[in-house]
């Protein structure tokens, strides 16, 4: 919630800076209001839900990693499903909790299937082929599990340095276009004499409104890109978000 | 042998029909908005520069295919190697290579389940290393041709230990190299935009050039 609270707060801020820049530019309120409301519900419509269905996913996942992990090592320990599911269940966060409690009527293997549908991810769906063959057959859940792990932790180091890559970008992203937006703010009151002459031309003002509007579409084909996730789902390989 | 536009189009899941129009349609609105532009300024510059920027537009539209099949080659191939982790778990689990590929295929998409199931097909009548090969040969990827070698060879030898140790050797090793491809093509993917920025401190550059020139012309004019 903080989280997206932060984004709408430097989203706002950027609307706002850009709708400034428009009105430096043309002095025209109408042009200016006309790019601060496109920014707004680009924002508000594409932007924040690409961010909240990443997060949601992310948060997932890591929660998944979480799951599974502690599950094989419980299971390895206690050698019951039920004993694991316990342990298990009691550190995972509360929204889990929530979830999990509903489940109260469920069998351990019921409880298992059900969280399929939490856990979207092929992964989990391995996890549980896992577990199905360690209750028929027996064996070192561990060492049965071990390409699964290894498989999730590379995941899971894969969520974090694209997030860490992505948010470089967008800082570096975001400077080039305030150095670059800067050029019309500086020639407004540098070339001012000349600027009294081109403010009223209608190709300046499209000019400089296509401009604005080409910053906005490099946002959201940033973010687009930025928040797209080579996690695989659990049918035919969909990409989950 | 080299295959037509419209087959190009339609192996890559798109309508040729829709493709055209679309492109007639851009063609269509980069004549009328250098008409229009021509009519409202009088002067041959901006038209000329709204056709220029029309013809790049059709120029990166028509080669965006090429790119395409590229893009849909890497993710057949990604997909395999995220499936071969899956195959791993079931070979180590105890299944044997046929049944660990049937099993592969509800995680698969369409182009690979067909594939898993022709060689699976094959590998009913022909327990040589044909169809293995034949497998290889979809993904155009070396990689993959020496994995499938490697699981043959498991098969081959009676899928003991030492081949599956050998076979997970070999496929840690692509494993790592293609996260850190996973992880390069994410970076460079976002490296593209740098130059957004720059094209348009160009666009604002040549704007402002350009109603400078005009003021000037205005001028000359007047004297």
């Amino acid at each position: 919630m903080n989280n997206n609270n932060n984004k709408l707060f430097i989203f706002l801020f950027i609307s706002l800076a850009v709708a400034v820049v428009a009105y430096l530019a043309l002095e025209n309120i109408f042009v200016s209001i006309g790019i601060l409301a496109l920014y707004l519900a680009t924002t508000i419509l594409l932007l924040l839900p690409k961010f909240k269905k990443y997060d949601i996913v992310k948060n997932r996942y890591h929660e998944c990693y979480h799951f599974i992990n502690n599950f094989i090592i419980t299971l390895s320990i206690k050698k019951s499903i039920s004993g694991a599911l316990e342990t298990t269940v009691g550190s995972m966060n509360s929204e889990f909790i929530d979830m999990f409690n509903g489940l109260e009527n469920m069998s351990e293997n019921e409880k298992l299937d059900y969280l399929s549908s939490y856990f979207e991810f092929y992964d989990y769906s391995l996890f549980l082929q896992i577990v199905y063959i360690w209750q028929e057959e027996g064996g070192d859940i561990i060492s049965m599990s071990k390409y699964l792990i290894s498989n999730i932790r590379h995941n899971e180091e894969y969520l974090t340095k694209t997030e860490s890559i992505s948010k470089r970008k967008y800082i570096e992203i975001g400077i080039l276009w305030a150095i670059s937006l800067s050029i019309i703010v500086v020639l407004r009151f540098a070339l001012s004499e000349f600027y009294g002459k081109v403010k009223g031309q209608i190709l300046y003002i499209a000019s400089i409104s296509i401009i604005l509007t080409f910053a906005l579409l490099t946002i959201f084909l940033l973010v687009q890109k930025g928040t797209s996730l080579n996690l695989k789902g659990k049918t035919n390989h969909e990409k989950v978000a | 042998m080299k295959r037509s536009l419209k087959d190009r189009i339609n192996a890559l899941g798109l309508s040729y029909q829709k493709e055209m129009m679309f492109l007639i349609l851009l063609i269509v609105i980069v004549i009328a908005l250098a008409f229009i532009t021509y009519i409202f300024v009088k002067q041959i510059y901006f038209p000329l520069f709204i056709v220029g920027g029309g013809v790049i537009a059709v120029y990166f539209y028509l080669s965006r295919y090429s790119s395409l099949e590229r893009k849909q080659e890497k993710e057949h191939v990604d997909q395999l190697i995220s499936l071969l982790s899956y195959f791993e778990i079931f070979i180590s689990n105890g299944n044997n290579v046929y049944t660990s590929f049937k099993m592969l295929i509800p995680y698969a998409d369409i182009f690979i389940q067909d594939a898993i199931n022709a060689m699976l097909m094959q590998i009913d009548v022909d327990k040589t290393i044909g169809p293995y090969i034949n497998f290889a040969s979809k993904f155009n990827n070396r990689t993959i041709e020496s994995l499938m070698l490697s699981i043959y060879q498991m098969v081959d030898n009676g899928e003991n230990t030492i081949e599956l140790s050998e076979f997970n050797l070999l496929f840690n090793n692509i494993k790592e190299k293609h996260f850190d491809e996973m992880i390069d093509s994410h970076k460079k993917s976002l490296d593209l935009f740098n130059s957004f920025p720059l094209i348009g401190a160009g666009a604002i550059t040549i704007v402002l050039s350009l109603c400078i020139v005009s003021i000037i012309g205005d001028y000359v004019n007047v004297i």
